[in-house]
């Protein structure tokens, strides 16, 4: 379908995107169509490609071009007993650049938030509480690593309330402590948060 | 004891000013000038600055001067330590950074600045509704303990999550009782942090009474919240919580709200067994406010080792001759950085008289 005005049609696609107001589209666009004009298609394909392979891997709902499961959860190296549970993509690749980590994850894509209209049904919950009854045992710890705000401790509380008959140990990441930036601010009240929340869970 | 004030302030499209730039005292600033130029404005400026708050509750729109679409302040801090602030305001939210550096709550600001405001609204504490006291309890609260506001934002989003979710309809029982679980988790800290301002306020509040009123008028003042005591650990005071709230469970998802909190908290002000709010006679009701205020500024000053920065807004007028004396003295005894507004100067009284004055003429300094 051809649109009247391809440029205000493409600002208005990219202006949906996370970070990016109508101002930014529009500079996007128009260096895109001067200085960046050769490398539209190659661009263009990129995203179609994209878009074509990747999908959340059938396990743990990483995103993967593979075919059904996804390098993590098809590793060998990796320790099968933990599984540690984060709200993003994004997170998950920064638990990983860490190299610190080597059992598995689950992805929700998401915390909860009611005002966001995000309830239990539109994250990975379910498929997740079947993983570990499927397990058979073989999980023997769960990391909630969601995000120490009001929605991912909700989050946290929810999982750990619904895993609460089975045979699995969990754990919260430490937290409390805002990381990076407010560093300097974190004080008695919030260390002592901090480490209240460890002995919850 | 440490002081710090505002040394230099800059206001570009704020409110009615288009730009202003002025250097102020570190003692007594006085704004002066007819009725709707700008000088309770510029006090507003001036609380944005050094506490991320405005002086009254108001839309970011309304902060920005009509038909533009951003304000910018700036202060610079001078004293025994040195930085500044920024604040910039737009239609859809604020961004405040401190020496270059963005942060996300006031608890930033009230680690190195403690702000007390009087404003009109304030000669209501006594008399009306429990919101003007939950204010004098919030602005003591984050003039004693910084981290104060950076709790109380996340309570506020605690609760607003909560409130949708009673609110959806077919939310479970177990999602329910996660937020129960945050909601409890953020409001003990927030009431135990109040009790603890009570406690540090009601002896200097007893003290600046007595000597206001020449011993004449006692009163109490005690938090009201759930039933727990000042000694109470955050752990009692969150169990206290949650059995409330399981009393309450029918009627919150009937009346699809949160009907128990720091929001709806409120303090007792009592004259012998009598609540003031109904007994007091109105020149009793004043000088408790008085004495309030000026406990809050003994408290944090002393408490904080830190001169607090003191905002007056009309009230020098509103009082009369001798309790005015009494606030310029204690104005003049913790030393703080003052910034008073009159419509007449020669109204201030007589012990308020070495101060830097500022006209005020259709927003801007004459
Ligand atoms: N966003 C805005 N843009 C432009 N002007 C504004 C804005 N908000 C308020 N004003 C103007 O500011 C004036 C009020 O200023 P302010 O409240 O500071 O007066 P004041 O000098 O304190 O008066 P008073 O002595 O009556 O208390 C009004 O005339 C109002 O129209
Ligand atoms: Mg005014
Ligand atoms: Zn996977």
């Amino acid at each position: 379908m051809l649109s009247e005005d391809p440029i205000k049609h493409l600002v208005e696609q990219l202006a949906k995107l996370p970070g990016i107001g109508e101002r930014t589209a529009l500079r996007l666009v128009l260096h895109m169509l001067s200085s960046e004009r050769d490398s539209v298609p190659t661009l263009a394909a990129a995203l179609m490609e994209a878009a074509e392979r990747v999908h959340e891997c059938s396990c743990c709902h990483m995103l993967t071009a593979l075919d059904v499961l996804c390098s993590t959860c098809i590793s060998i190296s990796r320790d099968r007993s933990v599984v540690c549970v984060v709200a993003t993509v994004q997170d998950l690749m920064a638990l990983e650049a860490t190299n610190d980590y080597k059992g598995l994850y689950h992805v929700l894509h998401g915390t909860l938030g009611p005002m966001e209209g995000i309830g239990p049904k539109e994250l990975r919950i379910a498929s997740f509480l079947s993983r570990i009854t499927d397990s058979n045992r073989e999980i023997k710890e769960v990391i909630i690593a969601t995000p120490p705000n009001v929605e991912g401790e909700a989050t946290a509380l929810y999982l750990a309330g619904q895993m609460s008959g089975l045979k699995v140990n969990i754990t919260r990441i430490a937290s409390g402590v805002p990381v990076g930036g407010d560093l300097q601010f974190a004080d008695r009240l919030t260390l002592s948060r901090a480490l209240h929340l460890r002995q919850r869970f | 004891m440490k002081s710090v004030y505002i040394h230099q302030l800059f206001a570009f499209r704020f409110r009615n000013f288009d730009t202003l730039k002025i250097e102020l005292s570190p003692k007594i600033n006085v704004f002066f000038g007819k009725n709707g130029h700008g000088k309770t404005n510029l006090l507003e400026a001036i609380s944005l600055a050094s506490s991320f708050k405005a002086i009254r509750p108001a839309k970011n729109r309304d902060l920005i001067l009509f038909d533009q679409e951003q304000s910018r302040i700036k202060a610079s801090i001078a004293g025994h330590d040195h930085f500044n602030v920024e604040v910039d305001v737009f239609l859809q939210g604020k961004k405040v950074c401190i020496s270059g550096k963005s942060v996300k709550s006031a608890s930033a600001i009230n680690h190195k600045l403690a702000v007390i405001t009087f404003v009109p609204d304030d000669l209501h504490i006594v008399t009306g509704g429990a919101s003007f006291r939950r204010q004098l309890l919030d602005q003591t609260a984050n003039g004693l303990f910084p981290i104060y506001a950076a709790l109380y934002r996340r309570f506020e989003q605690a609760i607003l999550q909560r409130n949708r979710l009673l609110k959806t309809p077919g939310s479970s029982q177990q999602e329910l009782e996660a937020f129960n679980q945050v909601f409890v988790q953020t409001a003990a800290p927030l009431i135990k942090a109040r009790h603890a301002a009570i406690r540090i306020l009601l002896p200097e509040f007893e003290r600046n009474l007595a000597h206001i009123s020449g011993n004449s008028i006692s009163a109490n003042i005690a938090y009201e919240s759930i039933d727990v005591t000042k000694q109470d650990s955050e752990e009692t005071i969150q169990t206290s919580l949650w059995e409330k709230l399981k009393t309450l469970q029918t009627e919150e998802r009937f009346r699809k709200t949160t009907l128990l909190g720091p929001h709806l908290d409120d303090i007792n002000i009592t004259m012998g067994t009598h609540p003031a709010r109904h007994t007091a006679s109105r020149g009793q009701a004043r000088a408790i406010v008085l004495a309030l205020k000026m406990a809050q500024m003994h408290c944090v000053a002393s408490v904080r080792e830190l001169t607090p920065i003191l905002l007056l807004d009309d009230v020098l007028g509103e009082l009369d001759q001798n309790n005015a004396q009494r606030l310029l003295e204690t104005i003049k005894e913790i030393d703080a950085q003052t910034f008073i507004t009159t419509t007449q100067l020669e109204l201030l009284p007589d012990l308020c008289r070495d101060y830097k004055a500022f006209e005020i003429h259709q927003g801007t300094i004459v």
